[in-house]
């Protein structure tokens, strides 16, 4: 049997749209938990109001300096290392891929904080390379 | 003389040389293209080059009754390939990808999560094309999961439904993944305006470790419960995740996102890859479902892009429509993608930690699917 009779035959039509559906209650109501993580966490700790949230503003200019915290000097050193193993100037997907390989933590965030922080920079051409002294 | 000649003659009839036909010299050339882009082109090596090995073992042309081909019972690989039939290895791919998989960006902005679940639109517009050209429903079923882009769950799928098409489906499941990088761009420029492409996301507000903690308990419990079906992979997804956060299990994670999963990446490889024995595989129904892997692949793709376009009407702060390509669970490929199709526009537009959201609820979108989809043809 073929075309939209096969369809009909086998209750396709009625199979994809639920099955659409319950793909989209499940991750609309997982989303709606998640983001009540925050005030339900704020309840644990005893406070009953969330931590204040940082202010989203838009990126304005990647070269803005962040403070950089103890964990983040750490990735620093570790990042260094594996940049001058992988040779100037390389690609941000390989540089992730590599970190993931050798179970560095949180490799996107880190990498996020390093640009932010302008110790990689971008060379223009669509690679990067090491900014920091 | 003659003796010598008759053994001679024999030993030659088994040989691979007078066994061969052109369907195994077809299969063997597949398998040297998969290890060539494998290798020369870095597209997913640490599968193109298991799978292109695999293609190769599974086409030496045997003598069957020895026992050395997959197909045959008490050979070594068909023992191996107990792993694929069975629905074992996805399961144990899926623990190693929540050990190292960082949820925090969906955390951060778990709208984007929606895109994830647009992006299944794939798996079941595929299927009711399955079902057009005639395959029977648990084949549709399987096919359609082509379109998550994830490897594990359509070989999970095929494996419970229709256990005869895994070779085809894997192979089209992972060639399509290893090709993200042709695949998606023409699609996400297609359907997106340059001023879309140029869009900045705003930076995510960072998530303390209890949420991330907490997220793999309250998600799995959630989607489980939701559609139970999708327990053994998303039981090992959230329990690799909650391994990796707990900290305290470090060493565990350490085992789960290295030794595990590279290990049963490297036997799903090989056992898929020979699975494809060129007189079972080279069939008209394995070109169907290449056929509809590609345009499930590239339904996923426009889908979650087109979600985001239809979203960015009712939201204040646009978000980049790019996002919804990473709505395909091949992680992290489809996100890099987002990031160099971002970055072509404008070399300071960072996409790639927002492009992660959707593309890890891609991954929970694709097993619910599966899920779904396994416990409707039972």
């Amino acid at each position: 049997m073929y075309g939209f009779e096969a369809i009909a035959y086998h209750n396709g039509w009625a199979i994809s749209f639920i099955g659409i559906m319950i793909v989209f209650t499940g991750l609309l109501t997982l989303s709606m938990v998640i983001r009540l993580f925050p005030k339900i966490i704020a309840m644990i700790e005893g406070n009953g109001e969330p931590k204040p949230e940082k202010k989203q503003t838009p990126k304005k200019t990647p070269s803005k300096k962040l403070a950089l915290d103890s964990n983040i000097k750490e990735a620093v050193r570790q990042y260094r290392y594996l940049i001058s193993w992988m040779g100037e100037p390389f690609s941000l997907p390989r540089l992730i891929e590599l970190s993931e390989k050798r179970g560095l933590s949180r490799p996107y965030y880190t990498v996020s904080q390093l640009l932010h922080a302008n110790i990689i920079k971008p060379d223009g051409k669509g690679l990067f390379f090491w900014h920091a002294e | 003389m003659d003796d010598i000649l008759k053994l001679f003659a024999n030993f030659w009839s088994n040989t691979g040389f007078a066994l061969a036909d052109y369907r195994y010299i077809i299969m063997i050339a597949v398998g040297l293209v998969f290890i060539y882009l494998g290798i020369a082109k870095h597209y997913e090596p640490l599968l193109l080059v298991p799978i292109g090995f695999g293609i190769l073992m599974g086409n030496i042309p045997v003598f069957k009754g020895l026992g050395l081909a997959i197909y045959e019972d008490n050979s070594v690989l068909h023992y191996l390939y107990w792993g694929v039939k069975s629905g074992v290895y996805p399961p144990l791919i899926f623990l190693g990808i929540g050990a190292m998989t960082d949820f925090s960006t969906m955390l951060a902005r778990p709208t984007l999560m929606l895109l994830g679940a647009a992006a299944q639109m794939g798996v079941f517009l595929t299927f009711l094309g399955a079902l057009f050209l005639g395959f029977p429903p648990n084949e549709a079923a399987s096919i359609g999961i082509i379109g998550g882009a994830d490897g594990p769950t359509a070989i999970f799928l095929s494996a419970k439904l229709a256990p005869s098409l895994i070779g085809p489906i894997a192979i089209a499941a992972y060639s399509y993944m290893a090709l993200v990088p042709v695949i998606q761009p023409p699609i996400m420029k297609l359907l997106t305006t340059r001023e879309e492409r140029l869009i900045k996301m705003h930076e995510a507000r960072d998530v303390s470790k209890l949420e991330k903690i907490i997220f793999p308990i309250v998600g799995f419990l959630l989607c489980c419960f939701l559609a139970p079906a999708a327990l053994p992979l998303l039981g090992m997804l959230f329990f690799g995740n909650l391994l990796k956060e707990c900290v305290v299990a470090e060493r565990l994670a350490q085992t789960a996102r290295t030794a595990i999963i590279d290990a049963v990446t490297i036997l799903l490889g090989i056992t898929v890859g020979a699975s494809t024995q060129g007189d079972v595989f080279l069939t008209p129904s394995s070109v169907g479902i290449f056929f509809l892997g590609a345009v499930s692949f590239g339904i996923a793709t426009a889908s979650g892009v087109l979600f985001a376009k239809i979203i960015n009407l009712f939201l204040k702060v646009k978000i980049n429509p790019l996002l919804g390509a990473a709505g395909v669970s091949a992680v992290p490929d489809s996100a890099r993608v987002v990031q160099v199709v971002g970055q072509e526009e404008d070399p300071s537009n960072f996409l790639l930690m927002h492009a992660m959201a959707p593309n890890v609820s891609g991954v929970i979108g694709s097993a619910i699917a599966a899920g779904v989809l396994w416990s409707f043809m039972n």
